[in-house]
């Protein structure tokens, strides 16, 4: 077949471009070329992965937006009553900071402990990043969340309530870490009612820390320096209750299947 | 090449898998079995849900439990009850199992709405999964599997719940699919891999009592698949000697299809066997007893 040439069917326009003879275009071989183009740039897509990074950031899309939710309502109600309770000389602060520290918690218990709930492990568990990233990305992801709140709420009312600020760090950090080693404690424990003897536990735990700092008033007869040193243990014990809830995360899927 | 070298599973004393040893190429493998042969245990083997109690199981050589992630890269697995998360929507759940599988963004989405297609469901991207049938929910579950281009697929019991034409038209989807990757689907369906499966496995108390094409299985019973007319007496009789395969009333008695070494009644003929009086044949007592 004789080839046409260049100029029957494309001219240069005014700007540079080439522009084509409509007359000659046929849509079904436009069709194919576009099809051929698409095939070609999925099959570049797929031998690219994500990176761990990209996977970690990419599950806060999935994190459901009632866990967002309720964190920034508890974040918002701490900041109304404390504001509130400034104008009664900060008496109460502690107590308030204690409920919304293990509220927080608890209320990030069913998103941590979704998996097992849908019995959506064995699919999870088959994939590239398997149950224990998927975990750890979810740990990740709702601990900074807390945790970028939590500065922005100990800056804020350290200046409201005239108080010292590493005062305020340790109010929420202490009824915080301690509702998380009650919850973790009893989830590692991987029994098939672990989440609700989970929160109930830390439901019990939030009413025992209410009374201590309001009642017993423990922040006062307990000196700051020794809180600090509790506080340091406790992140050691969550470092490693997390890490045995990580390693077991495949072998939740083999305890399931053994129940059933 | 997939090698199940003398895998068993033991549960306390009891054997669920018996030192199985297999080795799959490309290509669709049908496994079959009553309920409770231990076929899912088998299949949770080679997903690394379930680790062996005996033997090991290497794909290209490598150990799948040492493989880790590069083995989970090439792995496509739909279990037998699949787990959702209510709140999300179809498309939703596809990407948050395309992020799992570690697929880059633009890549998931164009895989997930061409999968979405693929198994029908592209009117219901946006709807939520808990509103879905058990047919709808079942093709979201194979969407989810072949959603990083496998290279083992893995489907346990993938047809329950789908109705006739769905049954047809993930047939034909499997064998599309078949051409480049090891398919193993569990059953106790018989036509669902009858027609699909290059080689069929018959799986009874844990072990593999036999393997090979349909023409080699049914060549098995040549000469042992009678259809003989009798009367309701001789009918009772033959139930409880021989097992039938298939019993019809007709005009002038009862046609009965059974299987037997020896000729069962003087007007009892010879007749071809299919892959149903294979599974019967070995799952006689089993299949009654379902």
């Amino acid at each position: 077949m004789k080839r046409r040439k260049g100029a029957d069917w494309a001219k240069k326009s005014k700007t540079g471009y080439i522009v084509m003879d409509e007359s000659v275009l046929k849509p079904e071989r436009l069709e194919e070329t576009v099809a051929l183009s698409k095939r070609i740039l999925m099959e570049r897509e797929k031998e690219k992965e994500a990176g761990m990074l990209e996977f970690i950031f990419g599950q806060m899309r999935f994190i459901s937006k009632g866990t967002w939710a309720v964190k920034a309502v508890v974040f918002l109600g701490m900041f109304l009553a404390l504001y509130g309770i400034r104008l009664e000389e900060g008496k109460g602060a502690d107590q308030v900071i204690a409920v919304a520290a293990s509220l927080l918690v608890l209320t990030a218990m069913p998103e941590i402990w979704k998996n097992i709930r849908y019995q959506a492990m064995d699919v999870e568990s088959c994939t590239r990043f398997g149950l224990k990233k998927a975990y750890l990305a979810r740990f990740l992801l709702l601990g900074m969340a807390d945790l970028c709140m939590a500065t922005v709420f100990v800056l804020c009312t350290s200046r409201w309530l005239s108080s010292p600020f590493y005062q305020i760090a340790v109010w929420l950090l202490v009824p915080y870490n301690s509702m998380l080693i009650v919850c973790l404690s009893i989830m590692v424990l991987r029994k098939r009612t672990s989440e609700s003897m989970a929160e109930a536990g830390g439901a019990l735990w939030m009413a025992a820390v209410f009374w201590l700092t309001g009642y017993l008033h423990i922040y006062e007869k307990v000196q700051l320096f020794m809180w600090g040193i509790l506080l340091a243990f406790s992140y050691v014990y969550l470092g490693f209750v997390i890490g045995k809830i990580v390693k077991n995360a495949n072998g939740l899927s083999e305890v399931e299947y053994v129940r059933n | 090449m997939l090698e199940i070298d003398g895998v068993s599973k033991k549960f306390g004393d009891f054997y669920a898998v018996e030192h199985v040893h297999l080795q799959l190429e490309k290509g669709v493998y049908g496994l079959l079995g009553a309920n409770g042969a231990g076929k899912t245990t088998l299949m949770r083997m080679i997903c690394t849900l379930l680790n062996p109690t005996e033997g090991e199981i290497r794909y290209e050589g490598a150990p799948v439990l040492k493989a880790g992630e590069g083995y989970r890269k090439v792995l496509g697995y739909l279990p037998q009850d699949f787990g959702y998360y209510p709140q999300f929507s179809a498309e939703e759940y596809l990407l948050y199992i395309a992020a799992l599988k570690g697929m880059k963004g633009n890549y998931a989405k164009a895989r997930t709405r061409e999968l979405l297609q693929l198994v029908s469901l592209e009117k219901a991207g946006k709807k939520k999964v808990k509103n879905f049938s058990g047919g709808m929910k079942r093709r979201l579950g194979i969407a989810q599997a072949v959603l990083n281009d496998p290279e083992i697929l893995v489907l346990d019991e993938p047809t329950a719940g789908l109705d006739p034409k769905e049954r047809i038209r993930f047939r034909n989807l499997i064998s599309e699919m078949a051409e480049e990757r090891i398919v193993l689907l569990s059953t106790h369906i018989v036509s669902d891999v009858e027609n699909i499966a290059n080689k069929i496995l018959i799986m009874k108390n844990g072990k593999i009592q036999t393997a090979g094409g349909v023409e080699r299985l049914t060549g098995e019973l040549e000469g042992m698949v009678w259809k003989c007319l009798m009367t309701h007496e001789e009918a009772a009789y033959a139930e409880e000697h021989y097992t039938v395969c298939n019993r019809k009333k007709e005009e002038g008695g009862i046609m009965l299809t059974l299987i037997s070494k020896e000729k069962p009644a003087v007007n009892a003929k010879v007749v071809m066997p299919s892959l149903e009086d294979v599974y019967m044949y070995y799952f006689g007592e089993e299949a009654e007893e379902e």
